[in-house]
């Protein structure tokens, strides 16, 4: 009897494993049902697909498909939908409603002859979805040793800080960058939150388009370029480097100083002489769309330097069919 | 003795897919590998099915659902293939084994009047694992030249600084490390291995709250004998993706123990080399009261070198109210 007790924990538990693996936005086409199709010949078969959580002007979209990587089609919908007629055997789709929406990848989906097979397609929406912000993290630099307080004033809700956060840090700060706060001797001070933002869009940020497997290099680069030093450089890298390489392609927009108001505003005092942030937003992408360059400005470390590193991964607008 | 079992009498499957009916799913249809018409049958067909994996003593039945209804059929009383009698039209099937293999999810297509043959063809459940973030921490008591070999028990997926054939690194007191004139605070490997979850004895460890895990681990990790660096490195790293569960399982693994995930070898030989590495997965529903560890302490005395790393296992939506 406990086998059976345990084969049942397990049957869930596998289950979960083998859903697990989907993580882009992307494929979201769901089997309904099989009817068999009249008018098609011997060797023909016809997907129907319906649009979910289409908005209601896009219920007639003209939408743009391409079936096994070939040529684009239009298609015009009717009530969210769409037939599709081919041959019997596994097809995959590209298709692209318009900017308000992803792109959608199928898996190969498998169809026989003289056979209409119903497909659900999930649209996901470019905008204001819920972003984590991730490890921000704060370093602080003061001439001489002294006390300090720091408030972070994050745009969405406050998800993890560490060491511990009540309405501000207090604790004292050394010029070799360690900070002591009730007794223990801390490098940075941690924070992290959620807040709603838009999918990035190539179109319109400058930015960066890296191969995944570059992506050190490239960090590096960017980061002695505006004047990290070794060890905040390698606690960047470290934290994004495996999560950004393990993308084929990525699309990165950066984000300096006052812009990272956007994420949060931070209060300090005593007053820095520089406060130096630098926010990397990224995106598995698959585009081919060259953005505009993005312009770094080095930091300027003398006196009473404050630095703070952090970023997002976000959807990136990936209209592969478009070009 | 044929089994012939009727939908209408299938027991109804108290297994909820709770939280999943979101998730899509891939159906492939099946083929058969041999259709026979019998004039017995008039409105209905027999699916038999073929197991041929499930003869290596991981499993003693197979659990199985057709279109949503869910029965069982033993392998120790029947030595037969499942048979299943049913209606033309098409039929989503769900089959499950043992640990050894992933669920499988298949459909088909029949018509009344025959049977069918088919073969279903387990998927081995091994998953993919990253070993994630260990990173090392170098502390001598005089300043000098440290080589660090690192042999992972999988694929190097990510490395800093660089690691050729090892790092070579100079090595202060304090814990500053040198490696081609730059400087770092520890060094950093990443790896994915195969593993299979039956390796983990999930009645050794702990249970916590996502609330609980930032005091949890400080405690703990204090108790080890780390210094508030590290373990702000070690918990800004892990809790915050612990934190969004609800619970979650815990269990470390020290010192030799860590050899499974990678070996280090260290010239000159520090006089004490400690490592812990956390292996957790986050709960939905499950209350499970794990055995507590054995926490050993670290000696820093003389050259020390700390080790911590861990490793994410997939979610885990099982109960153990059965």
């Amino acid at each position: 009897m406990m086998r059976t007790t345990y084969l049942l924990l397990f049957f869930l538990l596998i289950s979960a494993v083998s859903f697990a693996e989907e993580k882009r936005i992307a494929a979201t086409f769901i089997f309904d049902r099989s009817e068999p199709a009249e008018g098609l010949s011997d060797e023909q078969a016809l997907f129907h697909f319906k649009f979910k959580n289409l908005d209601k002007e896009d219920e007639s979209a003209e939408i743009t498909l391409s079936c096994d990587g070939g040529e684009n089609e239009l298609f015009e919908l009717k009530n969210g939908a769409f037939e599709y007629r081919t041959s019997a055997g596994t097809h995959h789709f590209t298709i692209y409603i318009n900017d308000k929406y992803f792109e959608m990848y199928s898996h190969n989906l498998l169809i026989e002859a003289g056979r209409k097979d119903f497909y659900s397609v999930r649209t996901s929406k470019t905008e204001g979805m819920q972003i984590q912000v991730y490890k921000p993290i704060i370093y602080l630099y003061p001439e001489k040793t002294s006390s300090f307080e720091v408030s972070v004033t994050p745009k969405g809700e406050m998800a993890f800080t560490y060491p511990r956060y009540e309405d501000k840090w207090t604790g004292t700060m050394h010029p070799n960058g360690n900070i002591d706060i009730d007794g223990e001797t801390f490098r940075y001070l941690f924070w992290e939150s959620n807040q709603r933002m838009d999918a990035l869009d190539p179109k319109e940020t400058p930015g960066f388009v890296v191969k995944g497997e570059n992506i050190t290099q490239f960090l590096a680069e960017k980061l002695n370029q505006v004047g990290f030093s070794a060890s905040e450089r390698a606690d960047f890298i470290t934290y994004w480097g495996p999560q950004i390489q393990a993308e084929e392609q990525v699309f990165i927009t950066f984000h300096q100083d006052s812009e990272c108001d956007a994420f949060a505003e931070l209060n300090i005092s005593p007053t820095p002489d520089n406060i130096h942030r630098l926010y990397i937003s990224w995106g598995a992408y698959s585009g081919q769309q060259v953005p505009e360059s993005q312009e770094l400005r080095p930091f300027n470390r003398d006196g009473f330097t404050v630095i703070e590193w952090g970023g997002q991964e976000i959807p990136t607008i990936s209209n592969t069919l478009s070009l | 003795m044929k089994h012939v079992l009727l939908f209408s009498i299938l027991m109804v499957s108290a297994i909820s897919y709770g939280g999943q009916e979101e998730m899509e799913l891939e159906i492939a249809i099946l083929q058969p590998d041999s259709v026979v018409a019998d004039p017995a049958l008039d409105s209905t067909c027999i699916l038999h099915f073929n197991f041929p994996d499930a003869n290596d003593e991981s499993g003693i039945m197979i659990q199985y659902s057709i279109d949503g209804v869910s029965g069982i059929h033993s392998l120790i009383d029947n030595e037969e293939d499942l048979q299943l009698e049913t209606t033309e039209g098409y039929h989503d099937f769900q089959f499950y084994y043992s640990t050894d293999f992933y669920e499988e999810y298949t459909s088909a297509v029949v018509e009344a009047g025959n049977h069918y043959y088919y073969t279903v063809v387990f998927t081995p459940a091994e998953v993919m694992i990253m070993t994630e973030k260990p990173v090392i921490y170098l502390y001598p008591t005089e300043e000098q030249e440290v080589h660090v070999n690192v042999e992972p028990a999988g694929e190097f997926t990510f490395t800093y600084p660089k690691y050729e054939d090892g790092w070579d690194v100079l090595a202060s007191p304090n814990g500053k490390l040198t490696v081609n004139e730059q400087s770092y605070n520890y060094l950093f490997w990443e790896a994915s291995e195969q593993l299979s979850m039956e390796q983990i004895d999930f009645n050794i460890g702990y249970t916590v709250a996502g609330s609980d895990v930032t005091e949890f681990l400080e405690e703990t990790l204090s108790e080890a004998g780390l210094n508030s660096t590290e373990i702000a490195d070690f918990i800004t790293f892990w809790a915050p993706r612990m934190s969004v569960h609800d619970d979650v399982f815990m269990q470390f693994q020290f010192n030799e123990a860590c050899n499974r995930f990678g070996e280090l070898d260290i010239t000159p030989r520090p006089d004490n080399l400690y490592r812990i590495y956390v292996i957790w997965q986050p709960l939905e529903q499950l209350r499970m009261a794990p055995t507590p560890q054995e926490i050993p302490k670290m000696n820093r005395e003389g050259f020390t070198v700390l080790e911590w790393g861990g490793q994410e296992l997939p979610a885990s939506t099982m109960t153990r109210s059965l």
